[in-house]
């Protein structure tokens, strides 16, 4: 069980992903846009973020600019998912400490739960 | 041109025109030369030349070259006969010195040398003159026996009549030198020294003229040595200085000075010397002392060789001497004249003065003798009436009466009183029985055996007692007058006597003797004698008598053989005044001669005054000449000065020449008919063209009225049209006149155009007009030509600007040759920052990479290696800096198979690659869209298939949220299908006549479940009658996107209002939410495609960007119009406006 921050502008989305992890017996919490992210990340200490990366306010990678796992949360996981994945974001969000990214229609919910689950392992 | 020398042949083989060529050219040169300030000499080459074969009109047409060149020196080179032949076409102005030569070489070299300014001095003249003019003198005055024209001055000696002539000669030889008649010069000098050597060797040459009168004067009028060898010298110096061109060696000019100041210098000797000092210079002899006249003439003409040579190395010094200068000469010429005429008057009265006072001195001694004389002889009367008072008179009687007279001081000059007793032989004892009662020791001694005796009886003034008792009648000359003063009774005087005693040298004397008688005797008893010594009765009266010591005075007796009784010599031994006088003295007469020098008695200031004159008259002389050099030194500083800047001046005149002339050139190569008038009118410039276009040549027209020989006159009514040159003239600005008509010199009438414009001077002082003229036919033919090219070329350029691409053409070289208004307006460059310009080099390219490229690599540069058209996409940097994105097509252009440049055709594709991009955009979108809700119903069923929802309620939900996110896609399907409808203008409305709220409710139905869900309060203010002109289905469309919207962007609970208000012609359905509202500058952008506005809500509410956007495509399609108006935080209205429904109508 941990803690995971859901951040996914789409409500449809957000809510099934939810859903998904809960069944899976993980506290999750969920944001509606970048900026609410932020806020949540700080107030719960997650374990591991869903992060999507086309969103208003703030999007995917400037979360990940102003979060910034490398220097304050280096035990934080974070998993980027789209639907648009440009290889060009991709990279920049590695490097901006993201440890996976998924295509979002390209899995089902047990290959989230799977994913999620091999994420966390130390 | 440097050289100033004109060389012209002459020849009597040319025709006349060739020698017209030839003398043009140089009367033109010589023009230019004068114009330019320097002179014109002219070299005659007449070694071709034979007057005797030469045709008239050659010779005249030679001689008027001659005439019109106005050289400063002329030269000709030829042979003897040449030469002769030549001369005679000389110009007839005798001031051009002139010069034959053999040689060309000497004869340039005699032109290089020649002195303008000594040429144009009148210096010689005026010697000439002044020396002519005494010679001249003479001889008149030996003519008509002028005394006072020989000799100038009285009583000076006269002017030998030769040497007369010789000052003629040297006057004529000043003249041909100011004619720079050089050669008979020399003749005249060789005549002067000859003349000169003939008079030293023989005195003969001195009658050859006017010998008899010559004769009459001696040795007076003969030629003195001194000026025959001034001759010899002055005329040798003329040989020398004929050679004026010459450069002199320095030394030979020092001597020649030298000789010249020593000729000065004796004849200014004589001059001053027969004026002051006469006798000291006839003292010198006559081989020395020349006529005053001739002295000044050759003096004279000394100077003025000087001066000639000062000219030749300093320049006209004489022009440079100022007023004041003339003035100080002037003045010390007056005080010269002046000078001697007071000394001569001061000499004179000084003379007379001296001659009166010597003469009143001789005769007041004459008198004085005289008076003195008469005084002892009252004196004796007195010791008559002593003796005749008693009958005795005793010794002491006689000797209290002497000493009662106090005769040393009264009767100066005596020697003593005695009383001679007169006795008979007879009674000479008895009287000396008598004597011896009153002096017992009286003694007396009978001397002769006359029968008187004179014995000395009183001597009172006589110390030595062995006299009395003398008895005198011994002494030869004494008893005669003693006997005849006795015999007659009357006083007698004595001549010469020698008294025993007294000084030497003043034993001499005489006296006076008068006999007395006593009271009772009726006889005489006696003499009384007054004694005198010459020397102190003279001195006595002499030294009382005369003014000065000067005077020699001196006393004979006539009647002893002119014995020297008495003389007194005078301090000076030069006398000049001498007078005798006789003085009577009773019974004798002495004879006085007096003598004294020529200023006799006159005071130290009169003697002195005529000196004082004189020296008055040279010091002033000196301090004027001094003034008159330091003035001239100083001035002649300033003259430096004033001629430095006067080079300075002229260079620059100079200058301006030169430029004028290029002007001139410029003006003379005008293509256009040039002519200039003063402000006379008379022409002043002349081109070319305008003898062309007119007929008439310069040297035709130059120096006439203009107005008389170009007739400018209307095209139209034939008037004269010369307002444009008077304007001009008046100093207006250019005037243009058109159609005018110029009549040329053949009478044909040409059309011109022309214009005039003021020439103006440095103070903008009109000086004249410039008249330009051309032919105006060919210019209308030119004109109308450009017309047709200038038509041309605009339909070229409209044709060439309704390119719609960018059109460049470069030449070989890659510069822009030309170019359209598109590609200035791509570029931003104007187009004459292309023309011409490097294309590469002026407008930067990138390829698409946004890499710049070079220059190699750019299609303009390949087209002009390859010669193959080139296509390419890059873009251009505009002028602001800006990249603007092109395709360019660029083919070579050939011209006969050559290749002649290249043309460039380009297309901004901003816009292309904008569609492009929103292409690309759309695409990403769709799938974006589309794919969400894809991604959230595979999750959903995912769910189910995957037996995660097992539960019925979450399968329920699972199934319900797929369905929901399933509506969303079709719905976003629909979007696009609607989108591509309308830009393919395939949606066509179905417009009939709508009930508003019918719609209006129907779409509140459609969002019941979602309005509910937020809990929106939704008030519809609508009349049920409001009916507008729609396609229903589209009005509900569009009012469904603005109410999902009002609830989208709204927080749940808040109010939603439709409202439909009325206006004339249409009803407005506005649909008001509270929500987040939209910012100001999003506004533009809300109805564009896939323009979701960020605000606080849109990442929740989802969307694909294009509700809004087919919203207002559909209202337009229904004849309406979608606005919005909106603030932030307070809410939005979307207010639809339609026109009315027929049935409200």
């Amino acid at each position: 069980m941990a803690k995971i921050l859901i951040i996914e502008d789409d409500p449809f989305i957000r809510n099934v992903y939810d859903k998904i992890l809960t069944k899976d017996n993980h506290r999750v919490v969920t944001a509606k846009d970048g900026q609410e992210g932020l806020d949540a990340a700080e107030r719960y200490s997650p374990d591991l973020i869903i992060l999507d990366m086309m969103m208003p306010v703030l999007d995917g990678i400037q979360f990940l600019e102003a979060y910034n796992i490398k220097e304050k949360h280096p035990t934080v996981k974070v998993i980027v998912l789209s639907n648009n994945m440009m290889q060009e974001k991709i990279n920049q969000a590695v490097e901006l400490g993201a440890v996976n990214y998924k295509t979002k229609s390209m899995f089902s919910p047990r290959e989230m739960i799977d994913l999620v689950q091999e994420t966390l392992k130390p | 041109m440097s050289d100033a020398v004109i060389p012209i042949k002459l020849a009597d083989t040319y025709d006349t025109k060739k020698v017209h060529v030839v003398y043009r050219d140089a009367i033109v040169k010589a023009k230019e030369s004068r114009r330019l300030d320097r002179k014109v000499y002219l070299l005659l080459d007449a070694r071709a030349f034979n007057l005797a074969e030469s045709s008239k009109e050659v010779r005249d047409s030679a001689r008027a070259l001659t005439e019109e060149i106005k050289a400063d020196a002329v030269a000709i080179v030829g042979g003897d006969r040449t030469l002769l032949s030549a001369s005679l076409i000389l110009p007839k102005k005798s001031t051009v010195p002139t010069a034959f030569f053999k040689l060309e070489q000497k004869a340039r070299r005699w032109l290089l040398s020649n002195d303008k300014e000594l040429g144009s001095s009148r210096l010689p003249l005026a010697f000439g003159v002044l020396v002519g003019g005494i010679g001249i003198l003479g001889l008149l005055g030996w003519q008509i026996d002028n005394n006072f024209l020989t000799g100038f001055i009285f009583g000076l000696r006269p002017i030998n009549p030769v040497a007369a002539v010789g000052l003629l000669v040297m006057a004529a030889g000043f003249i041909l030198y100011w004619k720079k008649l050089y050669t008979i010069l020399r003749i005249g000098g060789v005549f002067v020294i000859a003349l000169g050597v003939v008079s030293l060797l023989s005195s003969s040459t001195d009658t050859l003229l006017y010998g008899e009168k010559v004769m009459r004067f001696g040795d007076r009028a003969e030629l003195a040595d001194s000026a025959a060898v001034s001759f010899i010298l002055l005329g040798s110096l003329s040989l020398v200085l004929a050679r004026p061109f010459s450069r002199s060696h320095v030394v030979v000019r020092m001597l020649g000075n030298g000789v010249a100041a020593s000729v000065v210098l004796i004849s200014l000797v004589n001059v001053f010397g027969q004026l002051y000092a006469r006798d000291y210079i006839l003292g010198f002899g006559a081989s020395f002392a020349m006529a005053f006249n001739l002295a000044l003439g050759l003096a004279l003409a000394g100077i003025g060789i000087i001066l000639l040579d000062l000219f030749r190395s300093r320049g006209d010094f004489i022009a440079r001497v100022s007023t004041s200068g003339w003035i100080l000469l002037a003045a010390i010429v007056v005080l010269q004249v002046g000078g001697y005429a007071i000394w001569l008057s001061t000499v004179n009265r000084n003379e007379v003065d001296a001659k009166q006072l010597f003469e009143a001195d001789s005769s007041r001694i004459q008198q004085s003798i005289g008076t003195s004389i008469q005084a002892y002889n009252d004196a004796l009367v007195g010791y008559g009436g002593l003796f005749l008072a008693s009958d005795t008179v005793t010794e002491s009687e006689f000797s209290i009466y002497n000493a009662s007279l106090d005769i040393k001081r009264r009767y100066p000059g005596i020697r003593s009183f005695a009383f001679l007793a007169v006795v008979k032989d007879g009674d000479l004892e008895s009287f000396a029985q008598n004597q011896r009662e009153i002096d017992p020791d009286f003694t007396y001694m009978r001397l002769s055996d006359k029968p008187l005796h004179f014995i000395a009886l009183y001597l009172p003034d006589t110390p030595d007692s062995s006299l009395i008792g003398l008895d005198l009648s011994s002494v030869q000359g004494r008893s005669e007058i003693y006997s005849s003063a006795v015999d007659s009774g009357t006083p007698h005087t004595s001549g010469s006597i020698q008294y025993p005693d007294g000084a030497v040298g003043d034993k001499s004397g005489f006296f006076i003797t008068s006999p007395v008688k006593n009271k009772t005797s009726k006889n005489f008893v006696g003499l009384v004698n007054a004694n005198f010594n010459y020397k102190s009765f003279f001195e006595s009266i002499v030294s009382k008598n005369i003014a000065s010591d000067d005077m020699t005075v001196t006393i004979l007796d006539p009647a002893e053989d002119d014995k020297l009784l008495y003389e007194s010599i005078g301090s000076v031994s030069s006398t000049r005044l001498a007078q005798n006088l006789n003085v009577p003295i009773g019974d004798r007469t002495w004879s006085l001669a007096s003598s004294g020098p020529a200023d006799y008695g006159l005071s130290a200031a009169q003697k002195n005054s005529p000196a004082g004159v004189i020296a008055f008259s040279q010091i002033a002389t000196l301090f004027f000449l001094v003034i008159f050099f330091l003035q001239a030194s100083s001035r002649r500083h300033a003259l430096v000065i004033a001629d430095v800047a006067t080079k300075d001046l002229q260079i620059e005149k100079n200058n301006i020449l030169e430029l004028h002339k290029k002007d001139e050139a410029i003006l003379s190569s005008i293509g256009d008919g040039v002519f200039a008038i003063d402000t006379d009118k008379k022409i002043i410039l002349f081109n070319e063209a305008a003898e062309e276009l007119s007929g008439f040549k310069a040297e035709a027209v130059l120096g006439k009225q203009y107005d008389h020989i170009l007739e400018f006159t209307h095209e139209h009514n034939g008037a004269v049209n010369n307002a444009f040159i008077v304007d001009s003239l008046a100093g207006q600005k250019t005037k243009m006149a058109n159609h005018t008509n110029l009549k040329r010199q053949d009478g044909i009438l040409i059309s011109v155009a022309d214009s005039a414009s003021p020439i103006l001077d440095a103070s903008s002082t009109v000086i004249g007009s410039i008249v330009v003229f051309r032919d105006a036919s060919e210019e209308r033919e030119l004109s109308r030509r450009a017309d047709v090219i200038a038509e041309a070329k605009g339909k070229d350029d409209a044709l060439i600007n309704a390119i719609g691409e960018g059109m460049i053409v470069f030449d070989n070289d890659g510069r822009i040759v030309r170019i359209n208004k598109l590609t200035t307006d791509i570029l931003g460059y104007p187009s004459d920052e292309l023309i011409g310009q490097a294309f590469v080099e002026t407008v930067a390219a990138y390829n698409l990479d946004g890499e710049k490229l070079r220059a190699e690599d750019r299609p303009a540069t390949k087209i002009n290696n390859t010669y193959q058209s080139v296509n390419a996409s890059l873009e251009y940097e505009t002028k602001t800096g800006e990249r603007v994105p092109v395709r360019i097509s660029i083919a070579p252009i050939t011209v006969d198979g050559n290749p002649s440049g290249a043309i460039a055709l380009f297309q901004d594709i901003t816009k292309e690659r904008e569609l492009d991009r929103s292409k690309d955009d759309f695409i990403g979108l769709v799938s974006h869209q589309l794919s969400t809700p894809a991604t959230a119903v595979k999750a959903n069923l995912g769910m189910i298939v995957e037996g995660l929802a097992v539960e019925p309620e979450e399968i329920a939900e699972a199934v319900k949220d797929a369905y929901e996110s399933n509506e969303r896609q079709i719905q976003i399907v629909q979007d696009f299908l609607n989108v591509a409808r309308l830009e393919n203008n395939r949606l066509k409305p179905q417009l009939e006549v709508v009930n508003v709220r019918n719609i209006i409710e129907g779409v509140l139905k459609d969002q019941q479940i979602n309005l509910e869900n937020r809990k929106h309060i939704v008030d519809v203010s609508c009349d049920d009658t409001a009916c507008v002109t729609a396609d229903a289905h589209l009005l509900s469309f569009v009012l469904n996107n603005l109410v999902s919207n009002a609830s989208k962007y709204s927080d749940e609970g808040k109010k939603i209002v439709v409202e439909v208000r009325e206006s004339a012609n249409t009803y407005h359905v506005s649909v008001i939410d509270e929500g987040v509202g939209v910012q100001a500058e999003d506004m533009e952008r809300l109805f564009q495609r896939f323009s979701r506005v960020q605000n606080d809500l849109s990442a929740a509410v989802g969307g694909t960007g294009l509700g809004l956007y087919i919203a207002k495509k559909m209202v337009g399609l229904m004849n309406g119009t979608l606005e919005v108006r909106s603030k932030i935080n307070i809410g939005s209205r979307f207010i639809v406006t339609l026109p009315k429904g027929e049935k409200n109508g």
